[in-house]
């Protein structure tokens, strides 16, 4: 017998039928408060400041204007896009209207010295939002590479106020849930960060020490 | 069989109207060590118009074996409860920890053996003293069979014992009952949810363990500068207080019962 | 080199060898150790403090908190109840998404199934994302002693790692070093890419600065990356991967190769088991809502994707954990979802701290869980270690019966029978009865005696109070003390109540007339 078969053996064996241990149904009635619809804006960016996120409230006009001025803000001269429409148009805008970033789309395999060394921010496209929590989905895949969140110091995520859910149940529930999954399925909630020093907050451990959402109130 | 997990929370007991009678556990460490706490409850008890019946031949309810995986030592000494406390009438046990033991435990260890369904009907009838007081005869009632109310002002603080808080789930009937007491002022040592590091032979096994928790409860007990300190555990009582005059910081420390008893009742010459 | 950095270097290699030398000692032992350390003490204490103000602070609503932590036992157990059979759907889902799923037995063949992966890919880097399981299985030891570098990259646990220690929480690994710790070992012992040290800072952010300079290196070149589970969805076939850093991110996306070990019981059914049992974790672990990432594995890279890991691996340990899902009384064990709030409210965890614990999981869970994996008679002597307040399992977020699992445990270790490790009975805890000593058997024996007899019984407390000072009959002499160190002995009264009330005519019986009324 393989150690498979021997463990599987030994759980199979255990008495089942004489506990009074009967569970309790897994029912999907919702037992932990979510925020009402009408609050669920304000519970997301509320919920991602007090993460230390910063929250850009624009719209499908002014977005890659409002963005481009926080980037020029954090300085950033390099910055990586994944491989979507979206990002296609944001990489035109800013050609178009600056000289000091150079605005990349991922096309071809990452080459890791770039994207650790020579990147300043990366910008992804979420697929919901989840209010209760604060927190952005990203379905990574070709068109969204999964370095582009996760290594360069500022993080930017753009997302639409109609892909906001009440919560992580509700989206699961919902038919938003991709299938199949995805190889990686992120919800990432604030900019990186740590507490294992005497319990002190430290941004950017390893990923980003900034995240950006840009919230698309018309979309 | 599988240990049992709490029960969901807003499942409160039923419970019963005020009886005529009334069994009353003394429990081991007041019968030796605070029986005028025991003395102090019948009187208490009586002043309600019921009738308090005390067997004699009651001993301990088993717990400290229990606790320690003696099994089958505690069970034998549990059967000699069950015994003593036969008759089909409520429980009155003066120890949180004890209550828990007779509520809680007592149909885990007969779980199987034929007294089970003795052990579990003793379980149900069982009430911590507090619990008795606030739940079944109110608190209203209580304060009004009231004879000596225009009491001095005392500063109190309550140490409720982690199995009257967990166990139980009575820490709100402890408070009720001190706060309304006349001119009593409550006050709670900080850390108040923190174990005082007493738990029976815990105290003895991990005695260095259990002195830190000590000297960390006596002290934030000492730092609320009361009066005196009450509990309805004599096991914590005689730990914090024990600790408190090893440090030559010495508090009264009463029994819940006696301190009860005592601002709601003239006492003066009564033993 | 300067002489100051020679001598910071020795003070650490001597604080390191205190460390291993306390290691060896008995339980009490180390307790002791530990009580005496103001500063271990303080750092306990305050942790504990701030984790249980955060966790109180996102469970505002009680009733909402109680019918969540129903809601997340039951799902727990639900899983259990179908262990088996979830465990294969999880096999089938996980190898049809190209995850290769192993099985190890025992620690040591989970090591060297790991090993076997890594030079199968000739790995020799490994960085490391925080794993309890493979702090379980010594997996870093294992590895080492093959030539392999394995990197922690958890800021706790890599802090820990450079120390020469072990972690002291499982949330918080170096919960027990204070910054001014933490300077000099990063001062005394970090090494960047350039070959330079860092210099010494108590800033924690340049200190977390330094430590992310030195770990992105690694990350961008190492061979592979090893991860822990906290949730694997058997239905998705998926790995979830709870954490604020962005170091588990980084070990499962930059390298090659990513080997994920888990327990074989973090299995839940279905993605809709996920939500609440994250949203449980986290705030009962550090009080937050949700952490930064929540990271959820389904597959290695695909052909069209960009980066991320070209092989991903899941090894199932078992490690004892099918004897307890066999044991009648302790498979609740199994429901930990190891957020370690028990730890954060136990008392006793808070005094001593998590090494004094002498084993991977320390506090509650630690002590339910250490004695049933490595056998009662190497690891018994903890479960004195608890005064059965319940402070844990009031806060276990899956209502794990932890005191309750203790006292049993307390049992299994004092049974009468004793029953070595190998013992093919399941239903038993392995070196059943290891801990039977015979003077405290006589005791109880003693003790069950007088208290079986009343007349017996009330002869005892009369000559407590005859011989009044003494602690009690019951517990004996020999047991004064370790009380009366530090406590006064209380006094027996003249008078015992079964006196008193006889003597003011109270009833024996009911229907039992008062006699002589006073």
């Amino acid at each position: 017998m393989s150690s498979r078969e021997r463990i599987l053996a030994r759980l199979r064996q255990a008495a089942v039928g004489d506990s009074p241990r009967v569970p309790q149904a897994v029912s999907s009635d919702r037992v932990w408060p979510a925020p009402d619809k009408a609050d669920w804006l304000d519970a997301l960016c509320q919920n991602l400041r007090d993460n230390h996120a910063e929250v850009l409230l624009t719209d499908q006009q002014t977005w890659m204007a409002d963005l481009l001025a926080r980037l020029q803000k954090y300085n950033v001269s390099r910055l990586l896009c994944g491989n979507h429409d979206t990002a296609a148009r944001l990489q035109q805008y800013i050609q178009s209207q600056s000289d000091d970033i150079d605005t990349q789309r991922v096309t071809t395999d990452i080459e890791k010295e770039v994207i650790f060394q020579q990147v300043d921010a990366g910008f992804s496209v979420a697929s919901a939002a989840l209010a209760e929590t604060g927190s952005l989905v990203i379905e990574t895949g070709p068109q969204e590479p999964r370095t582009v969140s996760l290594v360069p110091p500022l993080n930017i995520i753009l997302v639409r106020q109609s892909q906001l859910q009440a919560d992580f149940s509700a989206w699961a529930a919902s038919t938003s849930v991709p299938d199949p999954m995805p190889t990686n399925l992120l919800l990432i909630s604030g900019p990186s960060k740590t507490a294992d020093i005497q319990q002190t907050l430290a941004y950017g451990a390893h990923g980003p020490k900034s995240l950006i959402v840009v919230m698309l109130t018309d979309a | 069989m599988t240990a049992q997990s709490e029960p969901p929370h807003a499942a409160r007991r039923a419970y019963p109207s005020v009886p005529r009678q009334v069994y009353l556990l003394g429990t081991c460490l007041v019968d030796s060590f605070y029986p005028q706490a025991g003395m102090d409850a019948i009187r208490l008890l009586e002043a309600q118009g019921i009738e308090v019946v005390f067997p004699q031949a009651q001993t301990c309810c088993g717990q400290p074996a229990w606790n320690s995986g003696y099994d089958e030592e505690a069970r034998s000494v549990a059967r000699q409860q069950l015994h003593a406390f036969a008759a089909d009438i409520p429980v009155v046990v003066m120890m949180s920890s004890c209550a828990g033991m007779v509520h809680k435990e007592y149909p885990l260890l007969f779980r199987g053996q034929p007294e089970e369904a003795q052990a579990i009907a003793l379980a149900q009838r069982t009430y911590e003293f507090s619990e008795f007081l606030v739940d079944v005869i109110g608190v209203e009632t209580l304060m009004g069979t009231a004879t000596d109310a225009g009491s001095a002002a005392l500063t109190v603080a309550l140490h409720t014992s982690c199995s009257a808080r967990r166990s139980m789930g009575v820490a709100e009937q402890h408070r009720t009952l001190v706060e309304n007491l006349p001119a009593v002022t409550l006050v709670e040592p900080e850390r108040v949810t923190e174990c005082c590091g007493f738990g029976g032979t815990f105290a003895v096994k991990q005695a260095d363990i259990s002195a830190a928790m000590a000297a960390d409860k006596a002290a934030a007990v000492a730092a609320t500068g009361c009066d005196l300190l009450t509990s309805a555990d004599c096991g914590c009582l005689m730990n914090i207080s024990g600790t408190l005059s090893k440090q030559g910081k010495e508090i009264p420390a009463q029994h819940l019962a006696s301190l009860l008893y005592q601002r709601l009742y003239a006492t003066e010459g009564e033993s | 080199m300067a002489e100051s950095m020679i001598k910071l270097r020795d003070e650490l290699d001597a604080e390191q060898q205190d460390f291993s030398d306390m290691q060896q000692q008995h339980f009490k032992v180390r307790a002791r150790m530990a009580l005496e350390n103001d500063a271990l003490r303080n750092s306990f204490r305050g942790a504990s403090d701030f984790l249980m103000a955060k966790r109180a602070s996102v469970f505002p609503d009680d009733e909402a908190l109680q019918a969540l932590r129903s809601r997340g036992e039951a799902i727990r157990q639900h899983s259990l109840n179908h262990l088996p059979d979830l465990l294969e759907t999880l096999e089938k889902n996980l190898t049809a998404n190209g995850i290769r799923v192993h099985w190890a037995e025992t620690a040591d063949e989970a090591c060297a199934l790991i090993h076997g992966i890594l030079a199968d890919n000739n790995a020799r880097t490994v960085v490391k994302g925080k794993s309890m399981v493979s702090e379980e299985i010594e997996l870093n030891h294992y590895l080492q002693e093959k030539g392999i570098e394995c990197l922690e990259s958890d800021m706790g646990e890599y802090l820990v790692q450079l120390a020469g220690e072990t972690p002291s929480h499982i949330i918080m690994p170096a919960i027990h070093k204070n910054k001014e710790q933490i300077a000099r070992l990063m001062h005394g012992r970090a090494e960047t890419a350039d070959g330079q040290g860092v210099p010494y800072t108590e800033d924690v952010d340049e200190l977390i600065g330094n430590a992310r300079a030195i770990l992105r290196e690694k990350f961008m070149n190492a061979d592979a990356g090893i991860s822990g589970v906290n949730m694997a969805v058997a239905n998705t076939g998926t790995l979830c991967l709870v954490e604020n850093e962005g170091n588990g991110r980084m070990t499962t996306t930059v390298p090659k190769l990513h080997i994920a070990v888990t327990g074989i019981e973090k299995v839940v059914e279905d993605l809709a088991d996920v939500p609440e049992l994250l949203t449980l974790l986290t705030r009962s672990a550090t009080g937050q809502k949700i952490s930064t990432y929540f990271n959820m594995i389904s597959g290695p890279k695909k052909n069209d994707e960009l980066d991320g890991p070209e092989q991903v691996h899941l090894v199932l340990v078992d490690n004892g954990r099918s004897r307890i899902f066999n044991h009648p009384v302790l498979q609740p064990t199994l429901q930990c979802i190891r957020c370690g709030a028990c730890m954060n409210h136990c008392p006793v965890y808070a005094r001593v701290g998590g090494h004094a614990y002498g084993s991977t999981y320390p506090g509650p869970i630690g002590q339910v869980v250490t004695p049933q994996i490595g056998g009662l008679d190497n690891n018994g002597d903890m479960l004195s270690a608890c005064s059965l307040n319940g402070a844990c399992g009031e806060a276990c977020p899956v209502r794990i019966p932890l005191p309750a699992l203790i006292r049993e445990l307390r049992h299994e270790a004092n049974h009468p029978q004793f029953i070595n490790a190998a013992d093919a009975d399941l239903t038993r805890v392995k070196q059943r009865g290891a801990k039977r000593s015979l003077g405290e058997s006589i005791i109880w024996k003693g003790w069950a005696l007088a208290h079986r007899y009343p007349p017996l019984y009330q002869m005892m407390s009369r000559s407590i109070a005859i011989g009044r000072g003494l602690l009690s009959g019951s517990l004996g002499n020999r047991l004064l003390a370790p009380w009366t160190d530090s406590r006064t002995a209380p006094k027996a009264a003249a008078q015992s109540l079964h006196q008193m009330v006889k003597k003011r005519g109270v009833a024996s019986q009911p229907g039992q007339h008062k006699e002589h009324e006073q």
